[in-house]
């Protein structure tokens, strides 16, 4: 039977024959396109996905596993946001009051103690002296050392100086266990029965305390008390 | 490739009633030729008390310290100092 007019085209469909919006799900029926007929790069399989950019990827985070209510994090770290951090309100609470159950910071590093005196700071000279802390959420801990060549001209109470984060307002109270080498305590007022840092309150010093039987305990007097080769290990737990 | 070790302030913060300037030093080590940072979070830290010697302080930590430190600090601080000694 002749066609009146141009006679019909033979050609595929392309994209330009079907507007856009043209064919919905009312269109097709249930099933009609499955994955194998999309056009798009990689391989489509149980274990990937469909992505926007037109591409079969692999389900889940690269370095990361999941499985028995866990996740994994098998190479990276796990980077949170400063101000956020883990949140263990859900677990039981002790008797005392909660300031927080959030575990927002951790660091370890290197600070470089100092020694002087309180009322005249003196005039150091340092053998050798280091110090570390880690720092978990608002607690400090860290340990220094300190061996002394001399300290001249030094008047007051006998201070530990240079601790890495300033103490919490609250932190009186807080005492610091200290090892000494060749001190002379016999230097100390009389000789102390023992000596104990104390770590003040908003500061990032330790004064050095004796502490003798029967008697009221007083800062140990720096002027006298470190000469030559003498050695102070100290290390304390303090919030900020 | 040669490497260096670099020391940079990468944080400073004011904290507390006496506004303590705390700087954290971040020691890096780096390819010298191309600037790459190959390792960093080797930490040293250090506290500046309101009154303290500036002079030998980066510009920037200095700026802060100044603009903080304000007489009224200094003197409380050096008040809060005193009563520490028991």
């Amino acid at each position: 039977m002749p066609y009146v007019g141009p006679a019909p085209s033979n050609r595929l469909a392309s994209a330009a024959d079907i507007e856009a919006g043209a064919v919905d799900s009312s269109e097709l029926a249930s099933g009609a396109v499955d994955i194998a007929h999309l056009s798009a790069t990689g391989t489509a399989s149980s274990s990937t996905f469909l992505r926007g950019d037109n591409s079969f990827a692999s389900a889940g985070l690269t370095g990361v596993t999941t499985g028995s209510g866990n996740v994994t994090i098998t190479s990276g770290n796990l980077i949170v946001a400063s101000g956020n951090g883990v949140d263990f309100s859900a677990t039981s609470d002790g008797t005392g009051t909660d300031s927080s159950e959030l575990l927002d910071d951790y660091e370890e590093g290197t600070f470089t103690p100092t020694m002087y005196g309180d009322t005249t700071a003196g005039t150091p000279n340092y053998d050798a002296r280091g110090g570390a802390y880690t720092k978990i959420g608002q607690l400090v801990h860290f340990t220094c050392y300190i061996r002394m060549n001399s300290l001249t001209s030094a008047a007051g109470a006998l201070c530990i100086g240079g601790l890495p984060y300033t103490s919490n307002s609250n932190s009186v109270g807080t005492l610091c266990p200290l090892l000494t080498d060749t001190v002379a305590w016999t230097n100390v007022e009389g000789g102390a029965d023992y000596l104990m840092g104390n770590l003040w309150a908003s500061d990032t010093v330790v004064g050095i305390m004796e502490v003798t039987d029967d008697a009221a305990w007083a800062y140990v007097e720096s002027a006298a008390a470190i000469a030559s080769t003498d050695q102070i290990y100290l290390s304390g737990s303090y919030r900020v | 490739m040669a490497l260096v070790e670099k020391t940079i302030v990468d944080k400073i913060e004011v904290v507390g009633d006496f506004k303590h300037v705390q700087v954290r030093q971040d020691n890096l080590i780096v390819d010298d030729d191309t600037d790459e940072i190959k390792s960093r979070g080797n930490f040293h830290r250090y506290v500046l008390s309101p009154g303290d010697d500036l002079s030998d302080q980066p510009d920037d930590v200095a700026a802060i310290a100044n603009a903080v430190w304000t007489d009224e600090i200094i003197a409380a601080y050096a008040a809060h100092q005193a009563e520490q000694m028991v």
